[in-house]
């Protein structure tokens, strides 16, 4: 690959090349596999740098309401994202490969002249560059695969301990409350592990427009710790003491900063 | 992919796994918590909406995520400081503390050239203006003029640096 080429893949993936630069790239992009593999390649390196940084945290409030999101936003089909997509991408740059292009017409026309012959080298290296591209892809798909799995076996090992925590904790409190719209649910909580967990059973959904949404409310008021999940769920990044309180309230779509209604179940934790 | 098909649990798990980074991400941006919190929601609204427009053949989940945050998060920056330019000229900015809160808001240059952790790798003027790039949204041109650097030696910082974080982190695997 020449120096041009470098650059230019380099900063198509990074963005800030010029107008002429991207377009001239994009072109590239498209015609030439080669280019393509480089440029997501570089794409990878700069996601790759970003992953190093140190990790931020997000508040409960934020966590909340993203949580929240499938239950406040329909998911578009794939004609609808597509095109959303494809008209939303900037010219600046793309850190993903292009799909593979159709032949230009001046490649074309040269095709026709060169003759048959003349174009199965390039099929067969193309062909070549695909299969090269598809272990790249595999062994990259495989480590993908190996961090989600380790990734949720920390998970789980994480939720396991926690569990074990809470059941052998001495100050362990079990509490069960029913909901006025039917189902129940079950708090079990530890002061010492400061650890909730929170079970619901046969709950129903929130009324239309609404979440039901989980506080807990200690001497500095309350303190959101997302939104109701269909599933159990252990809480364990909100201080509490004796004396808190585990409080579910019918906030609007998508949850409240605090709460704007009384609460529907209250239970001393 | 699970997201595509409507699993939650599968959101919840992306959540989980990539927020904090992706907050990061934002964060150099975007200076502003709250405003970075904002941006993250935006993001996460469009993975949940739109994932089924992510085609695994054109990159990886993590580098469509990235990207993701970091075009929101540049053009959130741009619309704030679109905001304060049209606010100045009309001369509608009514007190101090407006202002000081869209400033917040805008880039804090030495907060996002501040070396992220792998291009540490490279000298700082390879490192400067690809940081200045990913995270500002500077044109090459820009960065120039900016670092009072001739164009041709930053597009050749800016090319080498790239390839030679590109060998560290392929050596490093």
């Amino acid at each position: 690959m020449s120096t041009d080429r470098d650059y230019l893949a380099a900063g198509l993936a990074l963005g800030g090349l010029s107008d002429d630069e991207a377009a001239e790239a994009r072109a590239l992009s498209d015609s030439d596999p080669d280019f393509r593999a480089e440029v997501a390649a570089y794409g990878e390196v700069m996601a790759e740098a970003a992953g190093s940084d140190e990790p931020a945290e997000i508040s409960a409030e934020a966590r909340a309401a993203i949580l929240g999101i499938p239950e406040t936003h329909e998911q578009e089909t794939d004609a609808e994202a597509s095109t959303e997509t494809t008209s939303s991408v900037e010219p600046e740059s793309s850190t993903a490969p292009e799909p593979l292009a159709e032949p230009t017409p001046s490649a074309d026309r040269r095709g026709r002249r060169a003759g048959r012959r003349s174009w199965l080298p390039y099929v067969a290296a193309a062909a070549a560059l695909i299969v090269i591209a598809g272990f790249g892809v595999t062994i990259w798909q495989q480590n993908q695969r190996q961090n989600e799995l380790q990734a949720a076996l920390e998970q789980t090992q994480q939720q396991l301990d926690e569990s074990t925590r809470l059941m052998e904790a001495d100050d362990l409190r079990t509490s069960t409350a029913d909901l006025p719209e039917g189902g129940s649910v079950t708090v079990l909580s530890s002061e010492s592990q400061q650890l909730i967990r929170f079970s619901p059973r046969d709950v129903g959904p929130a009324p239309s427009g609404k979440s039901m949404q989980m506080w807990v409310i200690g001497s500095g008021g309350p303190k959101s710790v997302g939104l109701m999940p269909a599933q159990p769920v252990t809480i364990s990044d909100e201080d509490f003491s004796a004396g808190s309180v585990f409080g579910i309230t019918v906030e609007p779509e998508g949850g409240s900063k605090q709460p704007t209604s009384d609460p529907i179940v209250a239970i001393d934790l | 992919m699970r997201i595509a098909g409507g699993d939650r649990s599968a959101f919840e798990r992306l959540f989980t796994d990539q927020s904090r980074i992706l907050m990061a991400v934002i964060l150099r941006i975007v200076k502003s918590r709250s405003l970075a919190e904002e941006v993250l929601q935006e993001c996460f609204t469009e993975v949940w909406t739109r994932c089924s427009g992510f085609d695994p053949e054109r990159g990886s989940g993590r580098a469509w995520l990235i990207t993701l945050c970091r075009r929101r998060a540049i053009d959130c920056v741009r619309s704030v400081q679109s905001q304060q330019d049209r606010d100045l000229a009309d001369g509608l900015r009514s007190s101090a503390e407006t202002g000081d809160q869209v400033e917040q808001t805008v880039i804090d240059r030495a907060e996002s050239v501040r070396t992220v952790t792998a291009l540490k790798v490279l000298p700082p003027e390879q490192s400067t203006p690809i940081v200045m790039a990913f995270y500002q949204g500077l044109t090459h041109a820009e960065i120039s003029e900016n670092l009072k650097v001739p164009l041709g030696t930053i597009k050749s910082r800016i090319r080498d640096g790239m390839k030679k974080l590109r060998d560290e982190l392929e050596a490093s695997r």
